[in-house]
């Protein structure tokens, strides 16, 4: 206890040491020492301490921890270290400006790493919560237990960890990530709310389209969203986004003017949604989809063709192939297609044959591929012509 | 043809994966009744099909005992609201630790008390709910009520494996044994099956004739050709009036048939498998014989067996030929039998069939020329050279195909049956290969125990729409 202090300098009441660091001053002499002493799970006290200079037993017994000798005293100072104090062993809290004490009603270190740091706990537990303090955790950062022999865990709000296992007990951050299941479409986000309509994005559908959003949430009733609510996913118990197109067509509408045999259903929605005019044609005893109006990408001689796409009875289990269109086109500079010399006549007319297959390593798997898939195919053919 | 007996009785098929959640479910091994719902379609006016189970959670029944438990609400609830959404039956099942393979009177005053909520809550009017138990040895007997409260008995309760279980009770209450293969009695115990056998000519006829001889109780007749002279060499019974006349195939064996077995019931249908009148009656079969040669039939009964939970059995035969400098010469002579079972890798996944073969097959129908062209230009895979085949090599592999079904039902090999899913034999290398259900890929299968809930098979080919076309 050693008085370094100038006898001679003028003291104040009370100095809150933790408040002075905040305002940015330098600390003042005072009677009393406001310091911060925390319990484990992070509640502080401010207990005021007379000696600049105090042992770890006096700070403990002016924090009420008696008997003294069976209390731990930490000190965890604004760089995030963490020490242990010594029941005889004096703290400079004037010079060094630290302010902040953790005590244990224990007689044992544990020891835990956070980022490849290791640190000393006083319980055998450490709160998810209290890690965040001590470790300066920001909001954006999970905490990740690692396993030796399993998955790595992911602290959840509230989780404590146990510091007794034999071993190093080995944390680490890493930026948060939320998860959204859209439609069956899993979108990531890295801040834990999200737009509807970004979640739609993010999913591959077009917010414009007129939705139905449905937010399904585990043991709640479905609750119809808008295309602007904020959807919070740190909520517990989120199940799914679901889409109902606006309005259910059942066949009885402009676009499907003719159906001759039928498609799937989830087709049938597609190219209702896409405002796509179209028909199923049966000609002799082949099967024609025939797609009206089709906008082709710039670079071809025409802006829109009608598309053909025969469809076997045993479809899906039988795979789709190739297109045909009408009328041919070639590209705007005049030059030809590959693989388009064929020509089909298709209720009365000439279609042009483009001999786009899946190649040998995509092969059709009638459990995920459909009208909608190959349309896919008949897009990026377009594209790849057209050099994008 | 008089009528069998079974004909007016019910049967419940289930899956292996439902029987194993099941039994896991209702013995937990505390030694006190727990309970689960069977939620069924149909595949046809007598037989039913579990499409869903829901397991009542254990903590959720306010009383179990060994000898009693009482059924939560929630539970009734969640199954009504499945069972109304897509019309389907409601079994209830609980476990019997004790042994009983039968309802105490507990049990019919439970569902007395039960029954009512179920018609209640479900409108359709001609619809069946039932009640079953489970025994420890994993049996099941069930029975269905009407909306009167009539009970109607489940006469067999079925489970397709790597081997076909039957759960049948005697009237003395006794579970009925499975009796030795090739005896007397197996004969006898044929009975209780209805066989659908789907393509009734070359390796077909063959079959229809072993099982109408072997006992079957009921047999299902599918082919849509006329016998032709140049059927005469293999189609079994086949005369040559017959071929003059253009008779049905399926005629000719409705006629025969009788003329040695006065019990068995013979249905017949002049028409392909795949139309909706075919698929309707296939499903009241226990068991399925696919003996067709197009990709399209194999196809449909793949998924006709997954839809009403039938095992399948699946014959082929082929003589590829090679050329040599002298010209043609048998390159082999094989046969395949595979055996799938309910929930198993499918004909799909063997790659019996595949996207492409079926492509191929429609334009070989309905555009020929397209096909040689595309098969020019290298778009599609040309098919190898065959010689035609002939009644000796169809009797061997439909007797393989026959014999495989009696090793299910009736086991008598040394090895597991598991190992058995596929058997391919060659004449010209003397070599037989076995694959097991192991060696195969299998895919989810989302028609699993569909049963006749439309669109049918959920192929948009039998689709009906409001306004017909």
């Amino acid at each position: 206890m050693n008085n370094v202090i100038p006898p001679n300098q003028a003291r104040v009441e009370r100095e809150n040491i933790a408040l002075s660091r905040q305002e940015g001053r330098p600390l003042r002499l005072a009677e009393q020492y406001l310091i911060q002493v925390l319990d484990p799970n992070g509640q502080s006290k401010l207990v005021e301490i007379e000696d600049p200079v105090p042992t770890g037993r006096q700070i403990l017994a002016a924090a009420g921890k008696t008997p003294v000798d069976q209390h731990l005293l930490l000190l965890f100072d604004d760089k995030g270290v963490l020490e242990e104090i010594n029941l005889d062993e004096p703290v400079d809290v004037y010079h060094r400006g630290v302010e902040q004490f953790i005590a244990f009603d224990s007689d044992r270190l544990f020891y835990v790493a956070l980022n490849g740091q290791r640190f000393p706990w006083g319980q055998a537990q450490i709160r998810e919560d209290v890690l965040r303090l001590i470790g300066g955790v920001s909001e954006d950062q999970a905490i990740w237990l690692e396993h030796r022999t399993e998955a790595d865990q992911l602290l959840a709000d509230g989780d404590s960890v146990n510091l007794d296992e034999p071993g190093l007990e080995k944390l680490y951050t890493q930026p948060k990530s939320w998860q959204l299941n859209v439609q069956g479409v899993i979108v990531n986000s890295d801040q834990p709310t999200i737009r509807a309509t970004d979640a739609l994005k993010a999913a591959g559908f077009n917010p414009n389209n007129g939705w139905i959003l449905v937010l399904k949430v585990k043991g709640e009733a479905k609750r119809s969203i808008g295309m602007n609510d904020v959807i919070d996913l740190r909520k517990p118990g989120i199940e799914k986004l679901r889409l109902t197109p606006a309005e259910i067509i059942n066949g009885e509408v402009a676009s499907a003017s003719i159906q001759e045999f039928f498609l799937l259903e989830q087709d049938i929605d597609y190219l209702t949604q896409l405002g796509l005019r179209w028909e199923t044609r049966i000609a002799g005893a082949r099967r024609w989809l025939i797609i009206y109006d089709h906008v082709l990408p710039s670079g071809f001689n025409h802006e829109q063709v009608d598309l053909a796409i025969e469809v076997p009875t045993a479809y899906p289990d039988a795979q789709l192939d190739m297109f045909f269109v009408h009328p041919a086109v070639t590209l705007a500079n005049g030059g030809g297609i590959r693989q388009t010399e064929s020509r089909e006549n298709i209720l009365g007319r000439v279609y042009q044959r483009w001999s786009r297959h899946l190649n040998g390593t995509t092969r059709w798997n009638p459990l995920t591929d459909s009208v909608i898939t190959h349309l896919a195919v008949v897009e990026e053919s377009f594209l790849r012509e057209v050099g994008q | 043809m008089s009528a069998s007996m079974n004909n007016e009785s019910f049967k419940l098929a289930l899956s292996e994966a439902h029987h194993a959640q099941l039994r896991d479910h209702l013995f937990p091994g505390d030694g006190l009744e727990a309970a689960a719902i069977m939620l069924c379609a149909q595949s046809a006016t007598h037989r039913y099909v579990v499409n869903q189970v829901l397991f009542v959670d254990y903590a959720d029944c306010r009383l179990r005992s060994p000898d009693r438990i009482s059924w939560p609400g929630t539970a009734i609830e969640a199954a009504i609201d499945l069972a109304e959404t897509n019309n389907l039956s409601i079994v209830l099942i609980h476990s019997h630790p004790g042994g009983m393979l039968g309802f105490s009177a507990l049990d019919d005053e439970s569902d007395i008390g039960v029954m009512p909520a179920l018609f209640e809550a479900i409108e359709s009017p001609s619809i069946l709910h039932g009640s079953a138990v489970m025994t420890p040895d994993g049996a099941i007997c069930a029975r269905f009520y009407d909306s009167k409260l009539t009970v109607f008995p489940i006469s067999a309760v079925l489970c397709a494996g790597d081997d076909l279980f039957s759960w049948r009770v005697s009237e003395q209450g006794k579970l009925l044994r499975t009796p030795m293969a090739f005896s007397a009695q197996m004969g006898q115990d044929l009975k209780y099956l209805s066989a659908c056998v789907v393509g009734v000519s070359g390796t077909g006829s063959i079959v229809v004739e072993q099982l109408a001889r072997l006992g079957f109780g009921r047999l299902i007749l599918i082919d849509f050709d006329e016998i032709e002279f140049k059927n005469l060499n293999r189609i079994v019974n086949s005369t040559l009036d017959d071929a003059r006349n253009g008779i049905a195939k399926v005629t000719r064996f409705a006629s025969v048939i009788p003329l040695y077995r006065d019990d068995i019931e013979v249905l017949t249908l002049k028409a392909s498998i795949a139309t909706r009148e075919a698929i309707e009656l296939a499903g009241l079969a226990d068991v399925l014989f696919c003996c067709v040669d197009s990709f399209e039939g194999r196809q449909i009964c793949d998924r006709i067996a997954a839809a009403f939970l039938q095992p399948l059995l699946d014959v082929a035969v082929t003589i590829p030929t090679r050329q040599t400098k002298d010209g043609i010469a048998i390159g082999d002579v094989c046969g395949r039998v595979d055996y799938v079972k309910p929930g198993g890798s499918t004909l799909a996944d063997r790659g019996v069939y595949t996207p492409e073969m079926l492509r191929r097959e429609y334009l070989q129908q309905v555009a020929p020329d397209e096909l040689t062209e595309q098969v020019a230009e290298g778009y599609i895979k040309g098919i190898a050279d065959e010689a035609p085949s002939v009644i000796s090599l169809n009797m061997r592999a439909a007797s393989d195909c026959v014999m495989e079904f009696i090793a299910r039902s009736y086991p008598y090999r040394q090895e597991p049956n598991q190992e058995r899913a596929r058997t391919v034999f060659s004449l010209a290398a003397g070599e037989e290969e076995f694959m097991s259900e192991a060696d195969f890929n299998r895919e989810p299968n989302s028609y699993l125990g569909r049963g006749l809930s439309e669109p049918l098979l959920g192929m948009p080919r039998f689709s009906i729409s409001k306004e017909s076309v």
